[in-house]
């Protein structure tokens, strides 16, 4: 097993492992952090661990073809992409396997947890992928006029709203971007570059490497694989004008006196209000509604003006009960903000 | 800190209802807070003082006043 912490020795050391398993189709199990207590099967393929937004860790294995499946066939030896996820981890795995199959240069900053090293590292990178959490981090750091060479930037990890879609273009109006709906146990299933948020409704019977995905009556994503395997992922999502929009994961939403609230649905208008930077929303007990939504906001904004706006655009559950201005919005270790 | 929570109370309750506002004043009744806007005050006042009110320790057929409120706040900071 390899336990990959996120300094650049740890994932350097990784990736080797990562380039020897995959040229030997050998059994690799990789680690983020700390080793999981959880006993794992050395099966030829990836042992990694979801990265436990909510809950504990759990061992998920892939075997190498269905990975080397997920890479895009496009790519080639002249890109450079920054590497701002943990290797050890789905996405950054991803990363790593597609440097590996076009023979394209990996940049790994001294650590993938620090956005100013990230920036450092990155000066010359064609290609970042990255949470919309992270992204809006690296352009309140500046860092559109210091990863000037980026022509593709893939979002995914997270929901990508409007905000950061737009935000993307506005500081590198040059680069693609796409947003990507991924995760461990179903491995890469849509990809949209029309810089709308959501994805077009035909990447349900269209995704790719021959998923099909169906939504369920109360909104759950099913991914069937190209094998027939199928995947409950948990997350919710509705469709708006032939438009597939995330709603949230059952377990992050917030109970206001029996009505359910979407965090993510929040953020989003959130997000859109001028001066919000960033923002997380989750759910804190209440002696009076069970359940009260807060709010914590990065930015300059009058908070009477936020409130104010969430009142006309959000239904009366969702607006904020606390609205609290805070210096940064605090991450997990697969770079998600943290509920 | 006594007089701290009923000034607090007072000044997240103008955020929803602006004025000066009794403390003697019925919160549902007199001033016209939902349940909405009471849960906001709340969680904006345990935020100002730092504190966590549980719902157990709130009788809320006993609470009715900003001045009721404040003796929530005041009980929980010193239990004695």
């Amino acid at each position: 097993m390899i336990v990959a912490g996120p300094a650049e020795a740890d994932q350097r050391r990784a990736l080797a492992a990562i380039a020897d398993a995959f040229a030997a189709r050998g059994p690799l199990v990789l680690a983020a952090d700390a080793a999981p207590p959880e006993r794992v099967l050395g099966q030829p393929g990836v042992t990694l661990f979801t990265s436990g937004t909510t809950g504990a860790p759990k061992a998920v294995h892939r075997p190498w073809d269905e990975l080397a499946a997920e890479v895009s066939s496009a790519g080639g030896p002249d890109d450079r992409f920054l590497l701002t996820y943990n290797v050890a981890r789905y996405a950054g795995l991803q990363v790593a396997l597609h440097c590996l199959v076009h023979g394209a240069e990996l940049l790994v900053p001294e650590r993938v947890d620090d956005v100013e090293a990230v920036i450092a590292a990155g000066a010359s990178a064609t290609h970042l992928s990255a949470t919309p959490s992270l992204l809006r981090r690296i352009a309140m750091a500046h860092g559109a006029e210091r990863l000037t060479a980026l022509e593709q930037i893939t979002l995914g990890g997270e929901y990508a709203t409007q905000a950061v879609l737009d935000l993307a273009a506005r500081c590198w109006p040059g680069a693609r971007v796409t947003s990507i709906y991924a995760s461990s146990e179903a491995g890469a299933c849509f990809a949209a570059s029309d810089r709308l948020e959501g994805f077009p409704a035909e990447v349900l019977e269209h995704g790719r490497a021959g998923r099909v995905g169906r939504l369920e009556h109360d909104g759950e994503l099913v991914i069937t694989l190209a094998g027939g395997r199928e995947v409950r992922t948990g997350d919710f999502w509705a469709l708006q004008d032939s438009r597939l929009l995330y709603r949230g994961r059952d377990e992050d939403l917030i109970n206001v006196g029996g009505y359910k609230v979407s965090p993510a649905k929040v953020e989003r208008v959130l997000l859109g209000i001028d001066g919000v930077e960033d923002c997380r929303v989750f759910g804190r007990a209440s002696p009076v509604t069970g359940e009260v939504v807060v709010a914590e906001l990065v930015g300059e904004f009058d908070v009477a003006a936020v409130r104010a706006a969430c009142r006309t655009e959000l239904a009366r559950a969702e607006v904020p009960g606390l609205f609290r201005k805070v210096e940064a919005v605090p991450m997990t270790a697969a770079g998600k903000a943290s509920r | 800190m006594a007089g701290e929570p009923l000034r607090v109370i007072t000044e997240a309750i103008a955020e929803h209802r602006p004025g000066d506002h009794d403390p003697d004043s019925d919160i549902l009744k007199d001033i016209g807070l939902d349940s909405l806007d009471y849960a906001s005050v709340v969680v904006s006042v345990e935020d100002r003082l730092g504190v966590s009110l549980r719902e157990d320790e709130i009788d809320w057929s006993r609470v009715n006043t900003i001045r009721d409120l404040a003796g929530v706040f005041e009980r929980h900071a010193d239990p004695a």
